[in-house]
């Protein structure tokens, strides 16, 4: 395993960023390494997940909880003009989970329960006051939810951001509900679309190819972004860039499933098998040795200014 | 003739005016599920949703989880058929105010042929968790179950037919429990939906055979059940349910349990569609086709007396 500091502000001759923003993306990959780290744990506490698409995630739910994009208030989680959030690849409810801890919605006990009696369920249950805006875990239904909610709230200046993953492509559905967020011109929908190349049966590639989704969301007429292995703070600078669309918007995110467990990184085998023994071990040391590298580099950071 | 569909179109518009949280979305055949005159007048509450049953469920969850009440319609062999797995998970799983209006159930309008009947919708709709479903008969009844629908707050299933009973004079129909159509005192027939002018039209011909007499019950609200008025059948020597839908997960199987764990009550028997499907034909052709013509249901009220 290798992790390198990044040293681009220093090196760099022309820097992209300015030092603010050089801390403000090792503040999100600090709570991102940080996250990769709890979901693992819960994970293993539960031995039961999927760890592929949860480690690949987490740069992005660090930047909607973390990264000042999208509205939510913990003291009222049913606060009538929060954005929406709709998680329609339910089996990331690990990662969902471990966001909605570390923002504060559920406590340590929740996620020690995950996946068992009386804990948050193997794939979410709609609780508002808990931050889980829908049940999920039937594959392709949370995007037609989402229109749902997106054209109830379109006239509010609301946004409903739609999680779903590349094999849930394959639901005919979706297509369906892509369809009507065009026709209804919902702008105020961002969707994401995890490119992982993984499900459960092998890759994507293997089991029914997704094509070229860029291509086939720019036919439809979606406002279309690619980012590949996109760290928190460019997902929230896209985002920032989507401020007010003229038509519905989709980001295909090219992430690592497995990313930052060397041995799981693009690796089927892990979208539903959770480590144990020595792997558990080696999962948990790799995810804690680069939570204190970036933990070290913000601390560098905040000393330098 | 007007439809079902029809009587429901004029309540849901009046619903429309006094309430503007209603929506409506149906999946390209608002015109035949009795969307239309909302449509027209509420565009922008009524979303056509295109040919996607499926997402129109979910899209009409989404909505009620937002607060809205729901309305949706197809043909129910198309949604609760198709759509089945996204009631199940959007809207009653998580009680989504949706309503969910299945048109044409039963021969529907006979010349579409088997796709488009729909024998199936209670079996597929009863055994979900937090659905109340409504089978109305005649007109009164339609609007009946259309108010309440539009107050309960409940996930419900609204099946709807191309034929209304005519109302029996002096009928009072309650939609939540067993209300006698035809009195009568030695065979009850219990039936739910347009069915069951077919069964006044027999008892009236088998008691003009025989000396003895047959009541006729519906039962509108059947999910959840009311049994309490069960009691008055038993003075009565048989019980026949006659429905519009397959015998295996129709009425008669929501009734049978009552009848099995009450030993006062008399013998049940169940006539229905048996395990087969419709055809392409003319309405009445296609109830002799099933075996739920006006003579089929006499010659099943003689075989009870023998």
């Amino acid at each position: 395993m290798t992790v390198l500091l990044d040293w681009s502000p220093f090196t760099k001759t022309q820097r992209d960023l300015s030092f603010s923003e050089e801390r403000e993306k090792a503040r999100l990959n600090d709570l991102a390494a940080q996250m990769r780290l709890n979901v693992m744990r819960t994970m293993i506490r539960a031995d039961y997940g999927h760890p592929a698409s949860c480690l690949g995630l987490c740069d992005l739910f660090t930047a909607l909880y973390f990264g000042g994009v999208m509205k939510y208030s913990i003291s009222r989680p049913a606060w009538d003009k929060r954005d929406r959030l709709v998680v329609s690849c339910g089996h990331i409810s690990a990662l969902l989970y471990t966001a909605l801890s570390m923002a504060g919605y559920l406590s340590g006990k929740d996620l020690d329960n995950y996946a068992r009696a009386g804990g948050p369920g193997g794939h979410p249950q709609r609780c508002v006051e808990k931050g889980i805006e829908n049940s999920s875990g039937s594959l392709g239904q949370g995007v037609g939810i989402a229109i749902g909610m997106a054209l109830a709230l379109q006239k509010t200046g609301q946004k409903v951001f739609l999680i779903s993953s590349d094999g849930e492509q394959q639901e005919g559905q979706v297509w369906e509900a892509y369809h009507a967020a065009i026709k209804y011109n919902l702008s105020n929908l961002i969707v994401f679309v995890d490119e992982n190349g993984i499900q459960n049966s092998g890759t994507t590639l293997d089991v029914m190819p997704s094509g070229n989704l860029k291509k086939k969301f720019n036919a439809f007429d979606f406002n279309v972004i690619s980012l590949e292995n996109a760290c928190a703070f460019n997902i929230v600078r896209t985002l920032k860039t989507l401020q007010s669309p003229s038509k519905p918007s989709v980001i295909v995110l090219k992430t690592t499933a497995g990313k930052g467990v060397s041995f799981m990184e693009n690796n089927p085998f892990w979208h539903d098998g959770v480590p144990r023994g020595k792997l558990k071990e080696q999962a948990l040391k790799e995810l804690n040795e680069q939570k204190r590298q970036t933990g070290l580099w913000l601390n560098f950071l905040n000393k330098m200014e | 003739m007007p439809t079902m569909m029809d009587v429901f179109a004029e309540e849901l518009k009046k619903a429309g005016e006094l309430n503007p949280n209603i929506v409506a979305l149906s999946a390209d055949v608002y015109g035949s599920t009795g969307l239309k005159p909302f449509a027209d007048t509420f565009a922008d509450r009524y979303f056509e949703m295109g040919i996607c049953e499926q997402n129109m469920i979910s899209t009409a969850a989404g909505l009620a989880l937002e607060g809205k009440t729901v309305v949706t319609s197809s043909y129910a062999c198309f949604s609760p058929g198709r759509s089945w797995e996204q009631i199940r998970n959007t809207v009653c799983m998580d009680q989504a105010d949706v309503k969910i209006i299945g048109a044409h159930i039963g021969v529907g309008s006979g010349r579409n042929g088997a796709t488009h009947q729909s024998f199936e919708d209670i079996a597929l709709v009863s055994c979900l968790p937090n659905m109340m479903i409504y089978s109305p008969a005649t007109e009164r009844e339609v609007r009946l179950c259309a108010k309440e629908l539009f107050n309960n707050r409940r996930p419900s299933y609204l099946r709807l037919s191309a034929r209304i009973c005519p109302a029996p004079k002096g009928y009072h129909p309650d939609i939540n429990a067993l209300s006698v159509m035809k009195q009568g005192t030695d065979i009850a027939v219990i039936g739910s939906g347009s069915i069951l002018e077919k069964a006044l039209t027999a008892a009236e011909m088998f008691e003009r055979q025989h000396s003895l007499s047959v009541a006729v019950f519906n039962l509108v609200k059947l999910c959840p059940l009311n049994t309490t008025g069960f009691h008055c059948l038993k003075n009565f020597k048989k019980v026949l349910c006659l429905e519009e839908h397959q015998i295996n997960g129709g009425l008669g199987s929501l009734l049978s349990p009552v009848f099995a764990a009450d030993a006062s009550l008399p013998v049940f028997e169940r006539m229905g569609v048996n395990q087969s499907f419709g055809s392409s034909m003319d309405i009445q052709d296609l109830y002799n086709f099933i075996g739920l013509s006006e003579q089929h249901i006499f010659q099943r009220l003689q075989s009870l007396i023998l």
